[in-house]
Formats: structure tokens, C-alpha cells, sequence
């Protein structure tokens, strides 16, 4: 009755001495959407690339804007490594830190572009960042605490899931991404294409909102935001902005809280240049949820992006060191 | 309590040592087992046990009363009794929402509006196999083709044992009932059968079905999806229902066997029928049968001349349909299948009557016919030199019966008519997403474990053949199938799709 057990103990051991002799393809766990996104924004990171702007942000900066389409305003070779309002800024800051190391001396500038929702989190989620730091150090994972994360990490299923798995078995994308996207293997086909953005497929239903719109500065933003700035080198511009709310979810003062929070976030950052006038809420219509914007939206919004940067580009002529 | 998750894990280990413990004293065991499957059942809601309770003890009581008379009418009276209590339960537990809203509809049509009585009911799990089982056992008592139990426990364990309790296989009376009032020999053969069927069960609910269902719900969106992905998306569903089902079933006979009892087989690898007779000879073998004997031949099944054959088939299916739900898409699938079975039995009457008379049109009609001279043989002669091989013709009638089985499935799956009707229109446009590989590559991966297995069965005609191997080869694929199910092992377990019947 037992004797089952053996191959169990036998396939374990197999999959920590594979893992350990390298005979196993490199991790590459995307597993769901999230970690997809995260793992392939990793990836990215840590590659050679010719880009010379290079966009940060959460999830909204993920899908608010379309670099092709920037590119080709800008006229300028761009890349986004946006991932998820759950990791904070100092996982963002590693991201850049990484791309620089792959990148030496290219980049010229960075463009960082958070939903207000972002900035008011006081802390990131513990999974999301052990897991993104994880890729970008090399280190293991994070895996369910107590005894089935002991469990699994004994029984080699972890080796298995984030090695050998997510390569032969493509999983489907949640809510309207499934019909767009498909599977996680096809998100990253779409990432590349997309040079690091995507389109939210969802469409906004403004009564199944939910959240509140009294959005603030988390106080852990002011240290996170020195941090991060020193990411980069000092000739590297920095740029910032934040992402639109729907119209009807947001409170009558939205705008003017919405450019207080900027100014101050801006200040907190240092920034070289602060897109005061992108637009603090859109029409309903535009948008797929409260943070993201939809395709129609996301096709406005990077074409007012590439205006404003145009314009502070114009402005800077006479400065050639912070010419876009 | 579902057996994929880790609380039974914890039930199972307990209750076979206390099983283990008592196994010697009769009353002892069988009021383990009922306090074991009431604990089973009671996990899930705790409230719905006196109805469990009710069940039983009404079919229990009329059991003995029908035994104690003997005048016909007043047995009749009996059974109704028993018929009233049971189906009253069912239909209110589980049809009161769907005829309300039904009626309302109609009387909306006539132009009258009525407004039924919403009662938000909650759905007993099981409720649908518990009350089949303990009316199989009143109309075989009242039938006399069973004696009524004296034992309470014994006929409480019976009703109640919950490997089969909340999804089958229904059990007859007299194939269960004999065994609780017995003490039962668990051999080291049994135990090992019964490991078997729990891992391969596992493997079917926890590796493949878990695995197709997102598929399924990623290809069942009315208007979105396009004929290649309602298509895949239907293949997927069929797997995943089969896989669940059976899967369950496979389990229930595990554990059972582990403890001494013999459950009926369920399912006889029904993807490999190849005419709609022959598939329900093989799914759901428990359910079909009982369709037929406490359904189909009281109506006068085939006894009563072509027309009422084909009526009593029609209505069995339709009630199959809508035992599976309160729902007119499943009333659909089971008229779909009852037209199947009639179109099947008469094109098979007509090859018989056509065999037996390799000349229906009299000799003259085809005088240099093979086999005039040896009529013996003519059915070999016929088949061999038709216009196709007997194995083209076969491969024929399975693809047939299987687009006529997963056209079943989609209706089966679709949420409404009007879902069936748009999943139907999708098979007219042909565009294909670009993730369509990643999807087929996902189907072709969990599949194909399951489709092996299948092909290997039907090959050594043995649902057991892993069972033939050595000792240590069948245990290195046991333990390869118990490493895939902790892969897949989920903290939060998915719900049996048959629960919900």
C-alpha cells in the first residue's frame, strides 16, 4: 500500500537534484496573469535593448498607453517595464537598476506613471514583491507559508511548477483578457509586440464600481520616492505623471487633488519634469475599470502623453542635457 | 465534505481507524458508517441532515408496512406514500423555483401576469441520488423483489454511505443493503484495487477536469466565441464532465472497497460507443438503469408496439434531462438523447430484421445475392462484402454517435436556451483567435493522460488492466499520478459538477 510512496520520494529528489545540477530550463513561472506580467517585465529587464525612454509604472501605466504608438510620436526608441500598483517603489527602482546594468549609458530618459490608487498603499503586497525581487535577484520564490509551502518546496513541486509546467502548459487569462489575451503564453507574445504595454479588453460598468476616490500620498512614499530616484544615473531625466479616473467615480475636487498630489509627489522625487496637464478624469466610456483605461482611452491618453512630452521636450532645447 | 480537499483527508484517516477498530462487530460498524456519512454530509450544512434523516426513515417505515400487507390496494397506498414523500422533497426542493417561474412565463404569454412566490431555496446536496436510491428500495419491497430490512442502522448506513451518498453510483437495495448486514472481509487484492481507483478517481477530478474547466468557461461565452473555440471548448467539456463524474465514481468504489464494500461500476469508457444505445450503456450506468427498470418498463417500455416505445423512451429521457436539473436546456439534452435512442433503436431494428432476411424483398429481388446458400452465415457475408469494411463502418458510427453526444454536451453546458441558440450560431463563423493553439496545446496536454488510459482499457477490454501489472511497475505509476494530483492539488477545493444535481 505504501510502495507508491517510493516514486513520490524518487520524483522529489529528482526535481531538486535537476534543479541543482541545472538540468532543467530556467524559471519562468507564469502561472496566471500576474506572474506572468511580472516575470516577463523581469525578463525584460535584465536584456539588452536599444530603448532610450523607459516607462515605470503600475498596472495603468501597463494598459493606459500604447508605446509603439508613443514611439512613433516621440520619435524616440521607448520600452515600458509597467507591472502592478502591488509592488512598490523600490521594486520598481530594481527593475530600473537591472535594465541599466543590461542597458549601460543609453538611457536618456524615465517615465514614471502611477494611478493616484497606487500611491495611497502603504504597503505592496508581501506576495507580489518577494516575487518580483525574486526573479530580478535570483533568489527563490515566495510560496504559501506554513505546511504546505514547506510541504511543496520538499516535494520539489515548486522545481516542477515554475520550471517545467508553465512551458508545456499554457493557463488562461481571467475575465475579458481571456477572449483578448487567451493564455499567459500568448500575454507575453503580447507584451513583446506591445513593447512592454497592453489594452484592458474589460469595459468599465460604472455601477459595479467599487473603492472610494479619497486618494492621498501613503507617508511611506516620501523615503520610497529618494530611494528610487537614486536608482538611475544624474544625467538621466526624470519624468512623471499620473493616470485619469472615470469621471463618475471620483469626487467633484478630483483635479485639484489630483495636481496636489503630483506637485507633491514630484517634489518627494525630484523630477525633471511633472505632467501637470495630462487629464485627471476621462468620460466613463473610456475606461475598463476605475484605474485602467480601455483601448479607446488608452489610444487618447498616450496621444496627450506624446503631446505633453513633445511640449517639454520643446521647452528643454535650450537645456540639451534634458532634451527628451 | 468533498473528497478533494484536505479536511477529508483528515475525515478519511479517522474514520478508517475507527473503521478498523470496529470491524469485527456489526452494529458497531454500520453505526460508524452512519454517524461517519452524517458527519460527511453535515460539513457541507448541517440542516439539510433531517432530510437525509426524514428520507430514509419514511422508506424505512413503508418498507416494513408493504411488507405487512397484503391487499393490493392498500400496498398501492403505501408506495404513494413513499412516492409522495420522496418526489414531494425533490420536487420542492429542487423544482419549485423552476415550474413557478415556467408557469409565470406561460401565463405571461396568455397575457396574464402572476407573480410566484420566491422562496429562495437552497438545493440539498445529493438530494437528486439519495432519493432514487431509497425509492429503488420501496418499489423493489413493494414489487417483492426485495425483503424490507428490520434493521434501521443497517438501512441508515445504507441510504447514507457517504462514499456514494452526495454523487452515486445510485445503489440498489439489493446489491448494498445485503452487504451492510454483513461483516465484511477486506482483503490485501481490495485494498489495492480500491488505492487504484482513489488515485486514478483523483487524477481524473484533480489533474484533468480541474484543468479543462477553464477552458470550458473560456469557450462558453454566447457571442463571443467563434465555431473553432465553442467547438474545442465542447471536446473540453465533454473530457471534464467525464473526468468529474467518473472520477467521483472511481473514488466512491475506492473507498468503499477499502472498507469492504462492493459498489457498482458507473461508467464503461462511454467515449467509445459508437451509437447512442451502446453510450448509455456505458455513462452514468447507474442512473440509466434505474431509468429503465423503475421508468421506462413500467410505462410498458418496448412492450407495447413501436409508437408507445418510442413515447416511453421520449419521456424517460425528458425525466433524465430534468433530473439533472431545474432547467429547460437539460429537459433539451435529454429529449435530444430520447430522439437519439429512438432514431438508434429503429435504424438498429431495421439492420436486424434486414440480417435475419438478407433478401427482405423475397429471394427474386436479389437472386445472385452471396450468401443465398449458406443463411447461416449471412451476416458475416453481408458485412464483409458491403460497400465498407466492418472497421470503417465502425469508425463511422463512433464519429457519428460522438458529434451527436458533444452536440448533447453543449446543451447540456449552455446556462439557457438562448445560450444554446448562440453557441449553435458560433459553428457558422470559422475565425480563429490567435490563442487557439495555446488552447488545443492545453486541451492535448491534460487530455491526453486520460485518452491513453482509455485506449488501454478498451485494448486489454479491462477497466482494471493497471491491475494487472506487477506489484512495483503499477506502484511507479501510482506514484507518478499521486505526484501530478499534489501538483495540482488546490487549498481551495473545486466543487463536484454532479453536486449540483
Amino acid at each position: 500500500m505504501l510502495l507508491p510512496l517510493l516514486p513520490v520520494v524518487f520524483i522529489a529528489l529528482a526535481m531538486h537534484g535537476g534543479q541543482t545540477l541545472g538540468w532543467f530550463p530556467a524559471r519562468w513561472p507564469i502561472l496566471d496573469m500576474d506572474r506572468a506580467v511580472l516575470t516577463y517585465q523581469a525578463e525584460v529587464a535584465r536584456m539588452p535593448n536599444s530603448a532610450e525612454v523607459l516607462l515605470l509604472g503600475d498596472s495603468s501605466c501597463l494598459t493606459g498607453l500604447s508605446v509603439p504608438d508613443l514611439e512613433k510620436n516621440l520619435g524616440l526608441k521607448a520600452l515600458s517595464l509597467a507591472t502592478l500598483s502591488y509592488v512598490d517603489l523600490q521594486a520598481h527602482g530594481m527593475m530600473l537598476s537591472r535594465w541599466i546594468e543590461a542597458n549601460p549609458g543609453k538611457l536618456r530618459t524615465v517615465i514614471l506613471l502611477m494611478h493616484p490608487e497606487a500611491l495611497r498603499r502603504e504597503e505592496p503586497s508581501a506576495f507580489h514583491q518577494r516575487f518580483l525581487e525574486g526573479l530580478l535577484t535570483s533568489q527563490p520564490l515566495p510560496k504559501p507559508e506554513g505546511f504546505r509551502g514547506r510541504w511543496e518546496r520538499m516535494m520539489g513541486l515548486d522545481v516542477f511548477r515554475d520550471r517545467i509546467l508553465a512551458r508545456i502548459l499554457p493557463f488562461p487569462l481571467p475575465s475579458q483578457y481571456g477572449p483578448r489575451y487567451g493564455f499567459t503564453v500568448d500575454l507575453c507574445r503580447r507584451l513583446w509586440e506591445g513593447q512592454g504595454s497592453l489594452a484592458d479588453p474589460n469595459l468599465y460598468d460604472r455601477d459595479s464600481a467599487s473603492g472610494n476616490a479619497e486618494y492621498r500620498l501613503a507617508k511611506v512614499l516620501e523615503r520610497a520616492s529618494a530611494g528610487f530616484r537614486a536608482q538611475a544615473p544624474a544625467q538621466v531625466r526624470w519624468v512623471i505623471g499620473l493616470t485619469p479616473s472615470p469621471a463618475s467615480f471620483v469626487q467633484p475636487d478630483h483635479p485639484a487633488r489630483h495636481r496636489a498630489l503630483l506637485t507633491t509627489w514630484a517634489q518627494w522625487l525630484k523630477a525633471d519634469v511633472t505632467l501637470t496637464n495630462l487629464p485627471a478624469i476621462l468620460p466613463d466610456v473610456l475606461f475598463a475599470s476605475t484605474t485602467h483605461l480601455n483601448a479607446t482611452g488608452r489610444d487618447l491618453f498616450t496621444r496627450l502623453l506624446a503631446r505633453e512630452l513633445g511640449a517639454h521636450s520643446d521647452e528643454s532645447a535650450s537645456h540639451p542635457r534634458q532634451g527628451l | 465534505m468533498l473528497f478533494n480537499s484536505n479536511v477529508f483527508l483528515q475525515f478519511f484517516a479517522a474514520f478508517i481507524l475507527l473503521f478498523f477498530l470496529v470491524r469485527r462487530s456489526l452494529t458497531a460498524r454500520n453505526w460508524l458508517i452512519v454517524a461517519g456519512s452524517y458527519l460527511f454530509y453535515g460539513w457541507w450544512d448541517y440542516r439539510f441532515l433531517s432530510l437525509l434523516f426524514l428520507s430514509s426513515l419514511l422508506d424505512f417505515w413503508v418498507g416494513l408496512r408493504l411488507e405487512g400487507t397484503v391487499s393490493e390496494s392498500r400496498r398501492r397506498i403505501w408506495l404513494m406514500a413513499s412516492l409522495t414523500g420522496n418526489l414531494g422533497m425533490l420536487g420542492f426542493f429542487k423544482y419549485y423555483g423552476f415550474f413557478a417561474e415556467s408557469l409565470a412565463a406561460l401565463m405571461e404569454g396568455w397575457g396574464m401576469r402572476i407573480s410566484p412566490m420566491a422562496l429562495n431555496i437552497v438545493l440539498p446536496v445529493g438530494i437528486s441520488f439519495y432519493t432514487f436510491q431509497t425509492l429503488s428500495y420501496t418499489l423493489d419491497v413493494y414489487r417483492r423483489q426485495l425483503k424490507p430490512t428490520r434493521n434501521l442502522v443497517s438501512f441508515l448506513a445504507y441510504v447514507s454511505f457517504f462514499p456514494q451518498l452526495v454523487a452515486g453510483p445510485i445503489e440498489r437495495a439489493s446489491h448494498l443493503l445485503p452487504q451492510m448486514e454483513q461483516t465484511r472481509v477486506i482483503t490485501r487484492a481490495m485494498l489495492e484495487e480500491g488505492l487504484w481507483l482513489v488515485l486514478w478517481g483523483m487524477f481524473k477530478k484533480v489533474v484533468v477536469a480541474d484543468n479543462l474547466a477553464p477552458l470550458v468557461d473560456l469557450a462558453y461565452r454566447p457571442g463571443e466565441s467563434t465555431g473553432p473555440v465553442v467547438l474545442l471548448g465542447t471536446v473540453a467539456f465533454g473530457l471534464q464532465i467525464y473526468g468529474d463524474f467518473s472520477g467521483y465514481s472511481d473514488i466512491a468504489r475506492g473507498l468503499a472497497l477499502m472498507f469492504g464494500f462492493d459498489i457498482m461500476v458507473n461508467f464503461n469508457l462511454p467515449y467509445l460507443a459508437t451509437n447512442i444505445r451502446d453510450f448509455w450503456h456505458r455513462w452514468h450506468i447507474s442512473l440509466s438503469t434505474w431509468l429503465r427498470d423503475y421508468l421506462y418498463r413500467p410505462l410498458g417500455g418496448n412492450r407495447r408496439g413501436p409508437g408507445r416505445t418510442g413515447i416511453n423512451l421520449l419521456a424517460t429521457m425528458l425525466l433524465g434531462g430534468l433530473w439533472h436539473g431545474a432547467s429547460w436546456h437539460f429537459v433539451v439534452w435529454g429529449a435530444w438523447h430520447g430522439l437519439g435512442l429512438l432514431i438508434c433503436r429503429v435504424w438498429i431494428q431495421r439492420r436486424e430484421s434486414r440480417l435475419r432476411d438478407p433478401f427482405p424483398h423475397g429471394i427474386a429481388g436479389n437472386p445472385q445475392r452471396p450468401g443465398f446458400h449458406a443463411p447461416g452465415l449471412a451476416f458475416e457475408n453481408t458485412e464483409k462484402e458491403g460497400r465498407f469494411p466492418n472497421r470503417l463502418k465502425t469508425i463511422f458510427s463512433w464519429v457519428l454517435t460522438m458529434i451527436f453526444v458533444f452536440y448533447g454536451w453543449l446543451l447540456f453546458r449552455a446556462g439557457s436556451m438562448s445560450e444554446v441558440a448562440s453557441l449553435t450560431l458560433a459553428f457558422g463563423d470559422w475565425r480563429c483567435p490567435d490563442w487557439l493553439w495555446s488552447y488545443a496545446m492545453r486541451l492535448a496536454v491534460v487530455a491526453l493522460p486520460l485518452v491513453l488510459m482509455q485506449i488501454w482499457q478498451a485494448r486489454t477490454a479491462d477497466l482494471l488492466a493497471p491491475m494487472r501489472w506487477s506489484v512495483w511497475t503499477r506502484s511507479i505509476l501510482e506514484g507518478v499520478l499521486l505526484w501530478a494530483i499534489l501538483v495540482f492539488w488546490e487549498q481551495e477545493s473545486t466543487a463536484f459538477i454532479y453536486f449540483q444535481f
